[in-house]
């Protein structure tokens, strides 16, 4: 349905993201010739980035009109034409907020997901050596602010900052200080950072923003019909193309099954070459005694029915007993109406199975 | 099958071939119901849960009576006094034999023994019979609620006749046309429902508040999807690469004959999409192709590595700064910039200028640009009228058409000028700006409320 927002990632927007982060990363991290990277950049890149574009982006899902990575990316002119009538089309869709916000977010997941390969690759085949410079922190001001970023994994010790770690990792760029630890022990520090701060909390977001997408497809389904059939209905049975009688060919037991008036009864059988020898009564209008008289009856008979109601099992059973002529009638308010060609389809079917009968129909 | 009893249940039961299919089909607005103009081919019963999202009932149709009489005949031997009457009827429903000798009766009345409540229907077009009191006995027998349905399948001249002998039998009596029956008419029958079993009337009055809310969200789902296949059909455009301008030409009439083709699919898909919507999901539809005009044919744009003129210079221009920038950046910014600046303009330029000489140059043979053969997109200020007219037709055929009603849709375009004309001023300038944004080739971020606004004066109307 229309406004169920599409939950497949536009790779395009996807792969933007994986290359920017891929680029960044390797840029941020392959550090200068000694490979020194600097922990305040990568806290820059890891931590504040992220959580500053989820709040960015958040709130102009909520109050403006849903600036993102995924909207301005739309705005780069090099798009192919389906690609721009693909973005024309969805900025118009009631959806549209959600759509790129959903899309952002999948392309800053594709963005963490390619800092962590960069970190890893770097990791096992270069040394890296983080360290930090400032003009005007020392590392008693810097200790503080790094504990509390690392508060959220304080079970992973090795992963935490200690104020050693900070002053042998401090660096100048006038002359190379002296190397007390080991510079490369931050790496884990780092890690936890990106999957803490870049990952999780982007794929929370992604997780709630599906979840959003899920709530407001199934509210727009709407009515739901569910089925348990039982029967098979078969539409398809064709249709009998017995002959239809226009007279009688011999004297006849009347059978007013329909109860027929009298002045209608009489103008029948006045239509009639033979002549009625006998009067059964069968059906909802006979007594006990009267219906079982009539199914004894072993003789031709006149069956007169309602036409327009349709054909009933309490009549086949009659019938089965029995053999001679079935009419069918229309008549309101004292008058015979012509009977309907679906009505007749009806009967003709119904007799069909019934190989003694035969249905009468008056020409006049 | 045993039946929640909570939920509220209705067996639809009658004679054969007096509509009951029809009515389930209406009331569960869904045209999946199956409904045959043969009688008797329905032997057991179909049960149609219908779900409105916060609540929902339950609709039983069920094979039509048979052999009534003798029906009441074997439930009078077995009961000797009101008080056995209800407890006759499920050792009816019970007995194997009963099962074999009555199949459709115990098909029709083991849902009113679980539980369910009686809609008796009947065809008011015909005069009532003495007949029929046999089967309304037996159902009076359940000891379940019901309520009587007089059907006026042909005309409405026996209903006041059917009223009067159905009034001894049915609590509650109404008229009901499945084939006509207005949304207020289908709600009227569901609060005279919930009168039936009170129990109940929590439910369905959540039922008939959610199908409210259900019809102001299919206005809103529709003019969604209007929107999706007004931003398609204007914005769509077909186009296929050629080395020369002659050959470019020379595609013109493919091209305009897969643009046809996609804009009357897309069309298509929408119309059926909008069916699907209101649950018409057997609905035929008879269309007229729309007319599109010629001039949408063009054999002039330029390419070069897949990248138009503009892009191209775009890309140009971004190198040409970004190469600046690094310039800049070696002689540690005292170049004031200049480097990017300069870079980027002249990126920019020489693209631009030099762009047709590219068509011109190839590469080992390949070509470097060439030209591109276009169809599209549309330029008709007409058009998005032309294809909301259309739309808005649809959607009306679709919103007044009951579910049990059959008979094919002949499409025609709706005249739009006079329901333009009751729009306010200032929202039908706005859906006049939103067609012309549209066939710019722009972003229309209020189109859905200009579309809206016409919806409404529709709905009004």
């Amino acid at each position: 349905m229309s406004n169920q927002v599409d939950i497949s990632a536009n790779k395009p927007i996807l792969w933007i993201g994986f290359f920017v982060g891929l680029l960044i990363s390797w840029g941020m991290l392959s550090g200068d010739e000694q490979g020194r990277v600097n922990i305040l950049h990568l806290v820059l890149i890891y931590v504040f980035l992220p959580i500053a574009s989820i709040v960015i982006s958040t709130i102009g899902l909520i109050l403006r009109k849903g600036i993102n990575l995924a909207t301005i990316v739309s705005l780069i002119p090099l798009w192919s034409i389906q690609q721009k009538r693909d973005f024309l089309k969805r900025k118009q869709a009631s959806s549209s907020k959600l759509y790129f916000f959903y899309q952002s977010q999948l392309a800053a997941l594709s963005f963490s997901f390619a800092s962590l390969l960069v970190f890893f690759i770097l990791l096992l085949t270069t040394d890296v050596n983080f360290i930090w410079r400032s003009t005007v922190l020392s590392a008693e001001n810097i200790y503080p602010f790094l504990e509390s970023l690392a508060k959220p994994w304080t079970f992973w010790g090795l992963a935490q900052p200690t104020i050693e770690m900070l002053v042998s990792s401090q660096d100048s760029r006038v002359g190379s200080m002296p190397v007390i630890g080991n510079l490369g022990d931050w790496w884990r520090f780092i890690l936890a950072a990106q999957l803490c701060y870049a990952l999780l909390p982007r794929f929370f977001v992604v997780v709630l923003c599906r979840l959003v997408i899920w709530r407001k497809s199934n509210s727009a389904n709407g009515i739901q019909l569910v089925t348990e059939r039982h029967s098979a209905i078969d539409v398809s049975k064709p249709m009998a193309h017995q002959s239809i009688a226009h007279d009688t060919t011999a004297d006849f037991a009347l059978n007013n099954w329909c109860g027929l008036e009298p002045t209608l009864l009489e103008e029948i059988l006045k239509g009639l070459s033979h002549q009625s020898i006998s009067e059964l009564k069968a059906g909802p209008l006979a007594s006990f005694s009267e219906q079982l008289v009539a199914e004894r009856w072993q003789e031709p008979q006149l069956l007169l029915v309602k036409g327009w109601e349709p054909p009933m099992g309490e009549l086949r059973d009659f019938m089965q007993n029995g053999r001679g002529y079935l009419m069918p009638l229309d008549w309101d308010t004292g008058q015979f109406k012509s009977l309907s060609d679906n009505h007749l389809a009806e009967w003709r079917r119904f007799t069909q199975v019934l190989p003694d009968w035969q249905i009468l129909q008056l020409e006049n | 099958m045993k039946m929640n009893r909570s939920r509220a249940s209705f067996a639809v039961v009658g004679h054969p071939n007096k509509g009951k299919s029809s009515i389930v089909s209406t009331l569960a607005r869904d045209d999946s119901v199956m409904i045959s103009r043969q009688s008797g081919t329905t032997t057991h019963s179909d049960h149609y849960k219908i779900d409105t999202g916060n609540a929902g009932y339950e609709l039983i149709d069920t094979p039509g009576f048979q052999r009534p009489k003798k029906v009441l005949h074997w439930l009078n031997q077995n009961a000797h006094s009101a008080a056995q009457r209800a407890e006759a009827v499920r050792k009816f429903v019970l007995d194997p034999i009963c099962a074999e000798k009555f199949p459709d009766e115990v098909q029709l009345l083991t849902p009113l023994v679980e539980g369910a409540a009686i809609l008796y229907v009947v065809d008011g077009s015909r005069p009532y019979g003495v007949e029929y009191e046999a089967e309304m006995e037996i159902l009076r027998w359940t000891g379940r609620p019901s309520m009587a349905l007089i059907n006026p399948i042909e005309n409405e001249s026996h209903v006041e006749s059917w009223k009067n002998a159905l009034e001894q039998f049915f609590k509650i009596v109404r008229v009901f046309n499945p084939m006509q029956a207005g949304f207020s008419k289908q709600v009227a029958l569901l609060e005279a429902f919930s009168h039936l079993e009170t129990r109940w009337s929590s439910v369905l009055g959540q039922v008939i508040i959610d199908l409210k809310s259900h019809q102001k969200a299919q206005v809103v789902q529709s003019v969604e999807l209007l929107c999706g296949l007004l931003s398609d059909l204007c914005y769509y455009q077909y186009h296929q690469k050629a080395l020369t301008e002659t050959q470019a030409k020379s595609l013109k009439p493919v091209l305009q004959k897969k643009y046809n083709h996609w804009m009357r699919e897309r069309e298509q898909r929408t119309f059926k999409e909008l069916c699907e919507l209101f649950s018409h999901h057997q609905c035929v539809l008879q269309t007229q192709e729309f007319d599109l005009p010629p001039d949408l044919f063009d054999s002039e744009q330029w390419y070069a590595w897949g990248l138009d003129k503009k892009q191209l210079s775009t890309v140009s221009a971004m190198t040409g700064a970004i190469t600046g920038a690094a310039l800049d950046a070696v002689v540690a910014g005292h170049s004031f910039m200049l480097g990017a600046i300069g870079g980027g303009v002249l990126g920019f330029t020489s693209a631009w200028l030099g762009a047709d000489k590219l068509t011109k140059t190839s590469v080992k043979g390949l070509p470097l640009g060439g030209y591109q053969a276009c169809m599209g997109p549309m330029r008709n200020l007409n058009f998005p009228y032309v294809v909301i007219g259309r739309f808005l037709f649809l959607f009306e055929q679709l919103k007044n058409k009951n579910h049990a009603d059959r008979s094919s849709i002949i499409m025609s375009e709706e005249v739009l000028t006079s329901k333009i004309e009751q729009m306010q001023k200032s929202e039908s300038k706005a859906l006049h700006l939103a067609c012309k944004k549209l066939i710019g080739q722009k972003p229309v971020e209020d189109l859905r409320d200009s579309l809206m606004a016409l919806f409404v004066s529709y709905e009004n109307d």
